[in-house]
């Protein structure tokens, strides 16, 4: 209710006019009334005012200048005293209505009437009778007198009127939709006085809003699932202009994610509301448990590489309604490592860090790129079978809780051999089972999220060098072409002479293959593979021979005493060409019988294959680490044109030797 | 021309012989493979004759011996090539001994088996050319140690 009221006078250029009732109204004029004799000037005035004689009425009459005279005097030690009097009788009707109208035929209440000289009245008073002025009665003094005159005023008529209100509370609501609590407006105010109608827009709505009455002055409304705002009027019945509004606001925050799972690799992502969501004039507040992820508005972005990764429950909540939200899981994932284990493996497990690429370069030596290593004599029986075995690839993801089931997730493998296979390709954790071949197989892992970049993880089964034997074989021929000459140009006791030897089989690399023998398409790998490349340069490499990883020294023995027997040189001499220099050892020793026995007309290919494998068994361990390599050497050159151990691989010189 | 070959080789034999080399080596090697045989096995017999435990003689004599497979005579000068080297003191020529050694010792137990069926074919051998001295290194040991200057 307005706490003030307007007082008008002709605000809307309307002289207000008193009623007059003029049958009742006219001036009432007392006649002097004059005793005398009296002992004293009080009794004298008593006896003033007691007269009651006729007065005199003049009806229709309201005079300007009504009033009094009256005054007491001493006359020969009597007293006399003397009182006149003119007054106005007034009868009138203060208003006609309760109401006065204002601008748009709006009528407001009239509370009080300000009769100009007369005084305040109600409205809507009638015969109201004023008589004045009053005679005063006090005793005016011994030989005293005085006279009043009074003008009346009866035009400055005003009227205290209500200021014209409507008013509907509460003012402003902000509900959540769905809510199912009606919300009770109450209209009060003036000119109600036949109630009011009320509205409510937008209206009709498809489970909108909905009002229900209860009596004329208050609605119940009910929210409702639309969010929007409504506008609710109650207009007086008695002016359809006269009428207040307010806002009912139905809000609504609903994410658009519900549950969302992003790469801790993404650098941008993006939540959003949903366009039915309605924040008034609000806007949403968003957070999260754990924290980290806030911001405000119909959308945020964060990026996820900032956090760490686990499940958050993000909250958007509206800025004018605490019980006004939603949530929606989101969930950063990190693939935190591969891990590659296998119970054959020498280094076992392996980790590989998570969503990058691992690439794996056989030529790095002596730090090579990250691997899982599977060495070959871990990995075969006795008869050089290799066994079946599995490596097991693990993704590790975090958060720790999170199931394949939510992902479609593939493990593939990206190259290496043709052997094996995986067992399945979309859990979390797989076996590649039973490779039979080295090789450097390397494996993807995708988990299947948009910006999740692929985790990766090598395994090394390192090959040995490439197979030297068709090398070996065209050696034999230069072997015997060489014989042939110095058979042709020494004599049996120079090609007895170890100084000779020396020449022909040890000095200058003469005897030695030297190199790595490999093959672009499998290639060996460098670290498990080293060859010297400073002192005994060239030498230290593993190929393979027969199908068996074998020290390149060895095939130097073999390629050595094969031509030592070819040019004739006698079983004792041979003997003591071995020792002089370097002792051999019993691989060694063996390789030089072969060379000496295939010399003598035994079978190359019996006797090498039986070589091989003899002296593998008791090979060192670099020999015995390294998988067979199936592919021939295409690294040859010839000895005059060797220079590079780590990519070329040669035969002894004598066998080029064409002036020995 | 042969007279002038054999003044010009009586000349350089002098030379050789007479004078300090810095070049000895080089100079028998060469004429080894040009196979002037002869006149090397003569540049050993003349230091010899200034001094019969000449190590450089020896060794160039025994070459000779065995390139022609004077086996009669070898191993006599084999022994006197063990007997006199032992005694140089020399740091090439020390260092380097021990292989000639071994390989004399090793020619010693050959000799007494040589198949002779293959003596006559062998001895035609000798006069092929562009072969290297075997005992060529201990030669260049002495150079190297100052022996011929």
């Amino acid at each position: 209710m307005p706490s003030s009221r307007l007082l008008t006078r002709g605000m809307d250029g309307r002289e207000k006019v008193l009623a007059m009732n003029t049958n009742e109204t006219y001036a009432i004029e007392k006649q002097a009334a004059i005793p005398v004799c009296y002992e004293s000037a009080a009794a004298a005035w008593d006896s003033a005012l007691n007269y009651s004689g006729t007065p005199s009425n003049y009806y229709g009459k309201i005079y300007e200048n009504v009033g009094w005279v009256r005054g007491t005097k001493s006359t020969d030690g009597e007293w006399g005293a003397y009182l006149w009097v003119l007054q106005n009788k007034i009868v009138f009707q203060t208003s006609t209505s309760y109401w006065w109208a204002i601008t748009n035929n709006l009528t407001v209440a009239i509370t009080n009437v300000y009769v100009g000289s007369l005084g305040i009245y109600g409205p809507m008073e009638s015969n109201v009778v004023d008589i004045g002025p009053e005679i005063p009665t006090n005793f005016p003094g011994e030989d005293l007198s005085d006279t009043g005159t009074y003008r009346v005023d009866i035009t400055n008529i005003y009227y205290q009127l209500v200021i014209p209100a409507i008013w509907i509370t509460p003012r402003d609501v902000v509900v959540a939709v769905g809510n199912t609590n009606a919300i009770r407006f109450t209209v009060t105010g003036t000119n109600l006085i036949n109630g009011a109608t009320w509205t409510l827009e937008p209206n009709g709505l498809s489970g909108g809003a909905t009002m229900q009455s209860n009596c004329w002055y208050s609605r119940d409304v009910y929210p409702g699932n639309i969010a929007t705002s409504y506008t609710i009027r109650a207009t007086s019945l008695d002016n359809s202009n006269f009428y207040d509004e307010v806002n009912l606001r139905v809000l609504k925050i609903d994410i658009e994610q519900i549950e969302t799972n992003v790469s801790w690799t993404a650098t941008s992502v993006a939540l959003n509301l949903t366009v039915d969501s309605y924040l008034g004039n609000g806007t949403a507040n968003w957070g999260s448990t754990p924290s980290g992820i806030s911001g405000n508005g119909t959308d945020i972005t964060f990026n996820p590489s900032s956090h760490t990764p686990t499940t958050y429950i993000v909250r958007a909540q509206s800025s004018l309604l605490t019980n006004c939200f939603d949530t929606c899981t989101v969930t950063v994932l990190k693939v935190e490592s591969i891990e590659a284990s296998s119970p054959v493996a020498d280094n076992s497990p392996n980790t590989f860090e998570g969503q990058k690429s691992w690439p794996f370069d056989v030529t790095k030596s002596p730090t090579a790129d990250e691997h899982l290593v599977v060495f070959y004599k871990d990995a075969i029986d006795s008869s050089f079978n290799v066994q079946d075995f599995d490596v097991t690839l693990k993704a590790n993801i975090l958060p720790t809780e999170i199931s394949a089931d939510q992902f479609n997730e593939i493990w593939s493998k990206i190259s290496g051999p043709s052997s094996g296979s995986l067992n399945k390709t979309d859990t979390f954790e797989i076996k590649y089972q039973n490779p039979k071949q080295g090789g450097v197989y390397r494996f993807d892992f995708d988990l299947g999220l948009s910006g999740c970049s692929n985790s990766e993880a090598n395994v090394v089964l390192p090959l040995a060098g490439a197979e030297v034997d068709i090398i070996v074989q065209a050696d034999i021929e230069r072997a015997n072409t060489f014989a042939t000459t110095v058979v042709a140009r020494y004599t049996w006791l120079q090609r007895q002479n170890p100084i000779n030897g020396l020449r022909w089989f040890v000095q200058e690399g003469a005897g030695d293959y030297l190199g790595r023998p490999d093959n672009e398409s499998m290639p060996t790998v460098w670290v498990y593979n080293q060859v010297n490349i400073s002192s005994s340069f060239g030498m230290g490499a593993v190929g393979t021979w027969k199908g068996k990883p074998v020290r390149i020294a060895k095939i130097s023995n073999f390629i050595a005493g094969y031509g030592v027997r070819k040019i004739g040189v006698c079983s004792v001499a041979a003997w003591i060409s071995q020792i002089y220099g370097t002792w051999n050892d019993s691989a060694a020793s063996k390789s030089w019988d072969a060379g000496w026995d295939v010399g003598g007309g035994a079978s190359y290919n019996t006797t090498v294959i039986a070589l091989v494998a003899d002296v593998w068994d008791e090979a060192d361990d670099k020999n015995q680490k390294l998988w067979p390599n199936s592919a021939a050497a295409d690294n040859y050159v010839t000895p005059d044109s060797f220079s590079d151990p780590d990519h070329e691989f040669t035969s002894p010189g004598f066998l080029y030797m064409t002036n020995p | 021309m042969r007279r002038f070959i054999m003044l010009s080789a009586s000349f350089f034999l002098c030379a050789l012989v007479t004078f300090g080399q810095t070049n000895f080596y080089e100079q028998v090697s060469q004429l080894w493979l040009s196979g002037q045989k002869t006149n090397v096995l003569g540049i050993a017999e003349q230091r010899l004759q200034q001094n019969s435990n000449d190590i450089a003689g020896l060794i160039l004599k025994m070459e000779y011996q065995i390139e022609f497979c004077n086996l009669g005579d070898v191993t006599n000068t084999m022994q006197n090539v063990l007997t006199a080297g032992s005694e140089i003191t020399t740091t090439h020529f020390v260092a380097l001994f021990p292989s000639v050694t071994g390989s004399v010792h090793h020619l010693l137990t050959m000799i007494p088996i040589y198949p002779t069926n293959e003596l006559a074919a062998d001895q035609a051998k000798g006069s092929i050319t562009n072969k290297p001295l075997s005992y060529g290194n201990a030669i260049k040991a002495l150079q190297d140690d100052g022996y011929f200057q």
